[in-house]
């Protein structure tokens, strides 16, 4: 035990040492710092936004906790975290492993009594330390920072620590694994860069998809409650009329006598098979990305936490006239409109049903799977 | 004979095998003994399967086949290389360490407290030399300087058995009689040292058994003196020219009444005769036939086979007296 206690800590200084000696490790902390002091001298009240004593009017007034909660998420966390630091930090972590496994490092290191696994976990593990320290810096921060400005003292905002952890984590894994396959650091790191864009754009599909079958089904409901208040009119007004109403199943008899009704119907059945489509894709989207990690998700996760949608909601114009007319023209098709809007906010709920446990566990399952897939070849390499 | 004493060896192998894929055989069934307290030479040309044997030892790579055993354990047993100190061929410390620093590391990754590690940092590089270095980044040093830190990081953890592959590769000559004092006075206190080394010299002063490994095999394995055995010749020098004429003379089929009868093998090198034989006996009638062709003979002495000449021999091919071409074997015809 005090071996492994005595090889941890002189493993530990050493990861120290070694990022101490790359100054990236700093600037990206110094940078963290400078935006904390961007979040302190920034404010917003009474219809204008303050900054550094400079002020500027703006024509809402929207509620100070939601606008820093807003701007630390969108900004701090969307923004800095977990782009630019981000690829601050795989430049910074992305040579750990093929620096250890090059010739001449890893003969001194597989040589102590130490197993592999150990060796190279406990490396993947200061690696993640160290982009822990990052983050916590800076949310420590931006939490004291919004708390000593009387906005608020949120204790969600320290989420960020273990959820952009957790994020890079997965990216970090893919990069060790290349590191340990191209044993060259700029191999792995764009491959894990691309990786990345690769994952981004499964996200922005499957985030599109579902737009478009949430448009899909709102028009589908809106087409059949329409559907359903035509046969009840038309029945009513046959009634009114004192003739034979056909029975409400009989939807040819009510075709015939109501010709809305029946394009309205036709309408809804287009609809239908519109959204089986999207319905499909979107559900193999998800399938493929169950399996992969979910960068994206795992970050919104934190959005999740610290906004209430309906606050989001709020701040959302309501239709312009542009929508007004397009929704007069649509009635006039015989057709439901659906505005982008609401349909990027029932997506948004979609996202937001899916579990936490299905964002976290399937993506750290993979990172388990890359990790193993490391060990296992660490183990078996000859060097 | 050696200076095996315990009838424990550091270092036992049997029938050791490691192929690279399927064509390069780079040992072919290597067995070894390693005696504790011996500082033991490793030669052999290259390619011929020294490192790999050294890696094996330390398990930066696997074996193919074989078996055997270091101080005791199986050969792969990791909690044995804390007792191990271990210099591989070009290692590269990372650049930011500072001397110092990269013996308290490797120390402690052998298991070392700190206390003790950092009384011994300092006993250490007063021994290799480097003490107003010890604060200096390892990216400032020369080769040599960090081969004298790579030499002190394999010692930090007092070991039982130190392995150096080429360890004055890149020192100056006082730099290497320094590592050889070194190597030396770890044999006397009682440590097995395996040393792995391209020159040969340097191995005859320190070691007392060496293998030669030739394409993947042990060709010979012994002390210096088991392997001299039969190698050693006498030396007469001659005036310019006397010396062929002397060889003619002797050589049982150069003269109607030769001196050797035995049918010693003679080689001319210049002026000098080389007579291969260990016996005075057999050089005594070429001396008479000297004087009694009125040779003026300069010196005579017996010659001990070196390291070198032992070397050649075992690299020589001998049905066509050629040294073997360098490199593993590639799984050509002919081969096992």
């Amino acid at each position: 035990m005090s071996l492994a206690i005595t090889q941890t800590r002189a493993m530990l200084v050493d990861a120290y040492r070694e990022l101490n000696a790359r100054k990236l490790f700093w600037i990206t902390l110094i940078l963290s710092g400078v935006l904390v002091l961007v979040f302190a001298l920034l404010d917003i009240g009474n219809g204008s936004i303050t900054f550094a004593g400079f002020s500027i009017d703006i024509p809402v007034d929207p509620d100070r906790k939601l606008f820093f909660n807003l701007a630390f998420t969108q900004i701090g966390i969307g923004v800095w975290l977990t782009w630019v630091a981000t690829v601050l930090a795989l430049i910074s972590t992305a040579g750990i492993v093929p620096d250890l496994v090059s010739s001449g490092t890893v003969e001194m290191l597989v040589s102590k009594p130490i197993s592999r696994v150990r060796l190279l976990l406990t490396k993947y593990a200061f690696g993640l330390l160290f982009v822990a320290l990052q983050v916590a810096v800076f949310s420590v921060g931006s939490f004291l920072v919004f708390g000593l400005k009387g906005v608020t003292w949120e204790p969600r905002i320290l989420l960020a620590i273990p959820i952009v952890v957790a994020f890079y984590s997965y990216l970090f894994s893919v990069c060790m694994l290349l590191g340990l396959l191209t044993k060259s650091t700029v191999a792995a790191l764009l491959t894990t860069l691309l990786f990345w864009f690769a994952m981004f754009i499964l996200n922005f599909t499957d985030a599109s998809l579902l737009t478009m079958k949430s448009s899909s089904e709102l028009r589908v409901d809106g087409l059949r409650a329409d559907v359903t208040r035509l046969e009840a009119l038309t029945i009513e007004g046959l009634e009114a009329q004192g003739s034979d109403a056909p029975d409400a199943g009989d939807t040819e008899a009510l075709d015939d006598s109501n010709f809305y009704l029946a394009s309205r119907r036709r309408n809804l059945a287009a609809a239908e098979e519109e959204y089986e489509s999207w319905a499909k894709w979107s559900g193999r989207v998800a399938i493929a990305k169950t399996v992969l990690p979910k960068t994206s998700e795992t970050i919104a996760l934190l959005e999740r936490s610290l906004i209430d949608m309906t606050e989001i909601e709020g701040l959302q114009q309501s239709g312009s006239a542009w929508e007004d007319e397009a929704r007069e023209a649509a009635e006039e098709r015989g057709d439901v409109y659906v505005s982008q809007r609401e349909a990027s906010a029932a997506a948004e709920s979609a996202l937001r049903d899916r579990s936490i446990w299905w964002v976290l566990g399937t993506s750290l399952a993979f990172e388990g799977v890359v990790l193993a897939i490391c060990c296992w070849r660490f183990t078996k390499r000859d060097f | 004979m050696s200076a095996v004493t315990t009838s424990e060896w550091a270092v036992e192998t049997r029938g050791l095998v490691k192929h690279y894929g399927r064509k390069v055989k780079a040992l072919r069934g290597v067995d070894l003994r390693i005696g504790r307290g011996e500082v033991f030479g490793l030669l052999g040309p290259n390619g011929a399967g020294k490192s790999t044997l050294v890696k094996i030892l330390m398990t930066v790579i696997g074996r193919t086949e074989g078996e055997g055993t270091v101080l005791g354990n199986p050969i792969g047993d990791k909690a044995i290389l804390g007792r191990i100190g271990y210099l591989p061929e070009h290692h590269r410390f990372p650049g930011y360490l500072k001397g110092g620093e990269v013996i308290d590391f490797f120390g402690a990754m052998a298991g070392i407290p700190r206390r003790e590690r950092k009384a011994k940092a300092g006993e250490l590089l007063e021994i290799v030399n480097m003490s107003e270095w010890a604060k200096t980044p390892v990216r400032k040093y020369s080769k040599g300087m960090r081969q004298r830190i790579g030499l002190a990081q394999a010692l930090v953890n007092d070991p039982e058995f130190v392995v150096l592959d080429e360890p004055t590769d890149g020192v100056d000559p006082v730099g290497r009689r320094e590592i050889r004092d070194v190597v030396k006075r770890l044999g006397e206190q009682g440590r097995a040292v395996l040393i792995n080394s391209h020159l040969l010299g340097e191995l005859e002063m320190v070691c007392e058994r060496v293998a030669i490994l030739v394409k993947g095999k042990v060709a010979q394995q012994g002390t210096l003196e088991e392997l001299a055995v039969g190698q050693g010749r006498y030396e007469i020098e001659l005036n310019d020219g006397d010396a062929s004429s002397l060889a003619d003379a002797v050589a049982s089929g150069g003269g109607e009444d030769p001196a050797l009868t035995t049918g010693e093998r003679l080689v001319v090198h210049e002026n000098v005769l080389r007579i291969y034989t260990e016996e005075a006996a057999v050089v005594g009638p070429v001396l008479a036939k000297a004087v009694e062709m009125g040779l003026l003979v300069r010196s005579m002495k017996p010659v001990r086979p070196t390291l070198e000449d032992m070397f050649m021999q075992a690299v020589t091919d001998p049905t066509s007296g050629q040294a073997l071409r360098p490199g593993a074997d590639r799984g050509q015809k002919g081969a096992e």
